[in-house]
This record gives structure tokens, sequence and C-alpha cells, in this order.
């Protein structure tokens, strides 16, 4: 540049830039505003909604790992009127929640402390203000998802008629993909957007007979009404990461479950009729499929800096 | 350090000194379901950069939700072929 400023930190990367603006900490949240879903099945989900006000450009949100299960924010909404909600999704069944920090550009903030430095960028608004907190990133990770969150979906167990079982166990996801980042501090907070989706089946069906006259060698003399029971359980998934003192990992959480099931009904009298009948458990996205398996990234900053 | 930068409050804390590192913020911006979006930072030039990627609205159950493709070549940034809204935040260092 010909002008303005730029500092480089000791690894000669940009610090600071009147071309390009830090982010700076804005406002913290220790717990959600509300809780959209939860449920121990299936490995347990839980969906959080933290609700911020007062934030007057688009928010970088990082969130606390307080537990070694899932996590990963899957949406930050622009609710109006400088209000925003930021989606936590997260596995496991604790009760534990993560704190939610918010940075944002300088623009967003304000000071009025005397002590400091401020770098504008060539409109008169800031770049850099050193009493807003600017963020230092203490690491972060490309990381990819694992293409199954399990290697196999077993039917046994399952039963057909009319999807009474809880299929937990068949669709907690145990998959995932393991990275190392060193050196981070006691108190790590992620920035880290889920994109990853998979959705997996498991069809199981049956057959029932009922006689109503008398069976001679394995035949119904008599009225017959044949039952053939299908029952649908599936789960969906989305892209999450799990810190445990510096073991990385890039697996899967359960987002959504259900059982579809239909019969359909064959009867008469040495004859065939036909009937049947359909239940729902929910509507799943798509069949088998894993999508938006491209490289993410987690940045990793110290939560203990901004609390 | 030998050399370099320290910033303090007022109350003689360190707020920041060139043995911090940190993602800049290059721009953010909102790319609409299927559509595109092409972008040149010529602060790009000789940088690592890194982009991310978020849904703005509540993640769909029921049915796909394909994420976009960005494509960083030089100093220009590309996103397109996601079927929902989405903000783009484009970082170097």
């Amino acid at each position: 540049m010909s002008y303005g400023f730029l500092a480089l930190n000791d690894s000669n990367e940009v610090l600071i830039t009147s071309d390009a603006r830090n982010l700076h900490f804005l406002q913290k949240k220790s717990s959600p505003t509300s809780v959209a879903f939860t449920s121990n099945d299936y490995g347990g989900m839980r969906r959080y909604i933290y609700s911020f006000s007062n934030v007057s450009v688009t928010p970088v949100p990082f969130f606390s790992a307080p537990t070694t299960d899932f996590y990963a924010i899957s949406r930050v909404e622009d609710k109006g009127s400088n209000n925003w909600d930021i989606e936590v999704i997260r596995s496991g069944t604790s009760t534990s929640t993560p704190e939610v920090y918010l940075f944002a550009d300088p623009r967003a903030g304000s000071s009025t402390e005397a002590y400091g430095m401020v770098v504008y960028m060539d409109d008169g608004t800031a770049a850099f203000d050193s009493r807003l907190k600017p963020l230092a990133v203490t690491g972060g990770s490309v990381i990819t998802h694992p293409s199954n969150p399990r290697t196999s979906f077993s039917s046994t167990g399952l039963d057909a008629k009319y999807c009474p079982t809880n299929a937990g166990t068949v669709f907690a996801p145990t998959e995932y993909n393991n990275y190392s980042i060193l050196n981070q501090p006691g108190k790590p907070i992620f920035s880290f957007f889920s994109l990853a989706q998979a959705e997996r089946e498991v069809i199981v069906q049956e057959l029932e007979v009922e006689c109503d006259g008398e069976e001679v060698y394995d035949t119904c003399v008599g009225f017959e009404r044949e039952y053939y029971f299908t029952s649908k359980y599936w789960a969906f998934y989305r892209g999450g990461m799990r810190w445990d003192s510096g073991s990385l990992r890039a697996g899967w959480i359960v987002v959504e479950k259900g059982c579809n099931w239909t019969y359909d009904k064959f009867s008469g009298f040495l004859g065939i009729g036909t009937g049947g009948d359909s239940g729902t458990g929910g509507n799943w996205p798509y069949s088998n499929e894993t999508i938006n398996l491209t490289a993410n990234t987690v940045i990793v900053a110290d939560g203990a800096r901004y609390d | 350090m030998s050399s370099g930068v320290k910033m303090f409050s007022a109350a003689g804390d360190l707020d920041y000194s060139s043995t911090d590192a940190t993602w800049n913020q290059v721009d953010f911006f909102a790319v609409s379901a299927n559509g595109s979006v092409t972008n040149t930072y010529a602060i790009l030039s000789g940088r690592t950069v890194l982009t991310l990627q978020v849904q703005i609205n509540a993640p769909p159950l029921t049915r796909k939700a394909t994420s976009h493709t960005i494509a960083v070549s030089g100093t220009s940034v590309s996103v397109s072929g996601g079927s929902e809204d989405a903000y783009i935040l484009v970082l170097m260092k």
C-alpha cells in the first residue's frame, strides 16, 4: 500500500491493516436464550438458540465446548433491528450448555477508554481498536467429515410393525476424523459452521397371516388375511466438531429422526382382495446420501481472554 | 519480544501485541439461494486467505441443503451452487 497502516506479527502475517478490519469481542452469552430441541436418543441431540441485541454488523460467533460432545454453529440469522439469533447444535445428553462469544468488526463496538490505539480505514471508520479486545487466534484446522456416520446400520432388533422400536443404537453416530492442534489455551473457543449433512435409513419388513378357518398342512381353509408390514427408520445428521485436550474430531450430530410405516393387506376366501394403510414419523429429507463433504475450517481462540 | 508493538489498556493490561496472530476480515457478504457472487479484493495479493460459510436460515430438516462452492483464485473470491441463503466470510492474514 502507498499510505495507511500495516503491522505484521512475528510470523510476518498481517496483524493490523488500514485496508481490512480486525474482529473484536462484542458480547458473550453464558447460556442459551432458548432450547429449540432436545432428545437423549440416538446419541443425544440438542439445538440451542442464543439471541443477541445491539449488533449492528454481521457477527462472527465462537462457542465453548464444556463437554467432549460434538458441537457446531448451524445458522446466523439477522432478526432485524440489530437483533441476531445464533443456533448451536450439540450431540450428547449432558445438561451443560456452551457459552457463545460474538466478534465483529469495530464499527459494532464503542469504548470510552482514553488509552489505546485506533487504526482507521480511508472512509474514516475504524479498522482496529485496541480498546475493544481484538480477536487473537490461537490455532485452527481444516477438517473433513467421514462419509458415513457409522460403518454399519443393522436392522437387528427393529420391529417392522408400526415403527415401535427406539432405533437409537442403530443410528447413534460413531465415525469421525481425528486432528491434532497443539499448545491451545485452557479455555479454547471455536468458530465452526456446520455444512456436512447425511441421511441414513433402515427398512425392515414382516409378513403376518391371519386365518379365520382351519390350517391344513400350512394352508388356510376359510377366510385369510395377509399383512405386509414395512417400517422405514431414519436419521438425519449434520457435521460437528469435538474437542478433547488437543484432539479435534470431525464427526456427526443427529438433528432429526423418525420412522414411517405402511402395510398392505391381502384378504379373501380362496381369492384376493386388497387394502392397506400407512403412518408417518416425519419426513426424511432424502435417502442414504452424504452431502457437503467439502473441507471446512475450525478457528480457535482463548475464551479466557474475553471473559 | 525484542521488536514489535504492544498495546496496553489504561489499567496496564496487555490488549494486543505483535506476538499475537489473527485473521483480518476482508468482507462478510450474503449470497442468496442458487445465486452466485464474484468479488475481487486487491488486499488478498500475497496473503493467506480463508473463507467461511454459514447458513442464514434455520437448516431445513425435510430436504437437502447444498452448500455453496467457494473458489479463491489470486485476489478473486467466487461463490456459487448452493441451495441456501448463506453468509460468506473472507479472512486473510
